[in-house]
């Protein structure tokens, strides 16, 4: 094993962090406001990746528009299903739309997968990022540097929205203590849609930077849903900065896990994650309220 | 200020609020007096919106709020201060203060003016929510919904489990937010407290109001009080 090999597996671990961090985000987020997991967040992100296939083949083959319009089309997809269908179970108790989100799931792989097969579909890489940068140290493909370079943009915005303006101060709050927010007289049904749309979005972004990488199929999101669900505990439910420090995280024992011993790499991150919790059950940011 | 007329609730199936009926006067601070369990807490969510009215009206300065959202509820000026109290942890003093605030309130109770009455605060206003003590948590939660403009306060027990010098301390700031023409309905276990700061009693039992009398006349009822408050 050369360090060539190994500063290589590092960097995967980094691409797959990134994608981890951009769905584990939507995924607390929404359950920070809503007290739910949302078990279509996988599914939300395989809907990118065909999304962007569509525009690309069917209608301009060119990706950066999709990357612009997926996940403005993504968002504003989340948005309806808050407002027509979760919206319409938030006074029954949490469990029934978390079957409703496992029911989208299974509709929308099924949808996909009558529209374009079972097989998957074919997705290159954009011509301006094929081939390799020269970091001074190994050559590593353009398209991933790239991703890593929109991933980090992104996750940095989205931190900065969160920090800095008061909408998100109010996304912040609500995914302390939802309840408490109306309270305080604000109209927290707005920002359950906002939240919903927000992480969809996120989820969709993912799907069109995972597209060139990663195999385009129906249940490309199910693997990746599990390994969030992952994330998320091991960074503390609700909390986002855990979120990105567990993403990456995790990420990274994959890849190192690939290089020890790959046929264990994905089972590596239960058994860290069953570790880690044996010694900090509340996750690296959890907070004790949660386990009520 | 505020009326309450034969309201009901219920939990599910079961029946907390039986006919509760009552009105705290513009300017007063009412307590509302109880044992643990009497639906002291379920009157409080009831009046907030959070808990459905199933029969019986509730009035606001002289407005129908039965079954009004939560939060138009507190827009026309009611401010909740829960039993838990419900500090945001992650957000700074600061952030909490401020995001009752909407754009172009012209504040009665600008932030200066908070900080004036709760300046330790002030000297905390980066800390995050979870760092605070549990007596400036209460501070924090009461100095939150002044920036909402309250015209009538809601508090759950705020003095549980605090020292007695900070449960002063409480009660100087109930009379001064009094001072400054500020209603206030107060659910105490402390009836010592309550006799301190309050114009008025209640005392519910079993989901009914079953005593109502001015501060002189309950400070000198020992009956109703071992009755009902046991003490
Ligand atoms: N979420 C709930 N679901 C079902 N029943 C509830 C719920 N909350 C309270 N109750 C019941 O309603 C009744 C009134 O409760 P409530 O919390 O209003 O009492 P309280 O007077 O505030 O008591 P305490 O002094 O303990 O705070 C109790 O019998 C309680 O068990
Ligand atoms: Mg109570």
């Amino acid at each position: 094993m050369n360090l060539q090999f190994v500063l290589m597996q590092l960097f995967n671990g980094l691409i797959l962090g990134s994608l981890y961090v951009l769905l584990a985000l939507g995924l607390s987020i929404i359950f920070g406001m809503l007290g739910i997991i949302n078990f279509a967040h996988g599914a939300f992100f395989m809907l990118g990746a065909y999304a962007a296939y569509t525009i690309t083949s069917y209608v301009i083959p060119n990706f950066w528009l999709a990357l612009i319009s997926v996940p403005v089309l993504m968002a504003i997809f989340g948005a309806f299903c808050e407002m027509l269908l979760f919206r319409r179970l938030y006074d029954l108790p949490p469990l029934y739309i978390m079957l409703l989100t496992f029911g989208l799931m299974l509709v929308l792989q099924d949808a996909v997968r009558l529209l374009f097969g079972s097989m998957g579909v074919p997705f290159g890489t954009p011509k301006s990022l094929t081939g390799m940068i020269n970091l001074g140290f190994m050559y590593y493909p353009s398209y991933r540097i790239f991703l890593i370079a929109v991933t980090s943009l992104t996750a940095a915005a989205v931190w900065l929205f969160l920090t800095r303006t008061r909408l998100g101060c109010i996304i912040r709050a609500g995914t302390d203590n939802p309840r408490m927010l109306q309270a305080l007289g604000i109209n927290i049904s707005k920002t359950m849609t906002l939240v919903v749309g927000m992480g969809t979005g996120l989820a969709g972004l993912a799907g069109v930077l995972a597209a060139p990488i990663q195999n385009v199929r129906p249940l490309m999101g199910m693997d990746l849903l599990v390994d969030c669900f992952v994330v998320v505990v091991i960074g503390g439910m609700g909390s986002l900065g855990g979120s990105v420090v567990g993403g990456l995280i995790v990420g990274q024992i994959i890849a190192i896990g690939v290089m020890v011993w790959p046929p264990m790499a994905n089972t590596l991150i239960y058994l860290f994650m069953a570790a880690f919790l044996l010694i900090r059950p509340r996750g690296l940011f959890g907070r004790e309220a949660f386990h009520e | 200020m505020l009326e309450l007329e034969d309201v009901h609730s219920h939990y599910g199936g079961s029946h907390i609020l039986k006919g509760i009926t009552f009105r705290v006067e513009k300017g007063q601070v009412a307590t509302l007096l109880g044992r643990n369990g009497a639906g002291k807490t379920t009157t409080l969510r009831t009046i907030m919106g959070l808990v459905p009215v199933t029969k019986g009206f509730i009035k606001f300065s002289g407005e129908d709020i039965t079954n009004k959202k939560p939060y138009r509820i507190a827009r026309m000026g009611v401010g909740y201060v829960p039993e838990e109290r419900a500090v945001f942890p992650s957000l700074s003093v600061y952030e909490n203060l401020t995001l009752p605030m909407t754009k172009g309130q012209s504040g009665l109770w600008s932030i200066d003016k908070v900080y004036s009455f709760f300046p330790i605060l002030k000297t905390r206003g980066l800390h995050r929510g979870s760092q605070l003590s549990g007596g400036e948590q209460q501070m924090l939660v009461i100095a939150r919904i002044l920036t909402m403009n309250v015209r009538l306060i809601i508090l759950d027990e705020p003095t549980e489990g605090l020292a007695p010098m900070l449960v002063r301390e409480i009660a100087q700031i109930v009379q001064e937010l009094k001072k400054e023409g500020i209603s206030m309905l107060v659910v105490e276990q402390n009836s010592r407290f309550a006799e301190e700061v309050a114009d008025h009693h209640f005392i519910i039992y079993n989901g009914r109001i079953v005593y109502s009398g001015s501060n002189s006349e309950f400070k000198t009822d020992e009956r109703i009080k071992s009755q009902y408050l046991g003490v």
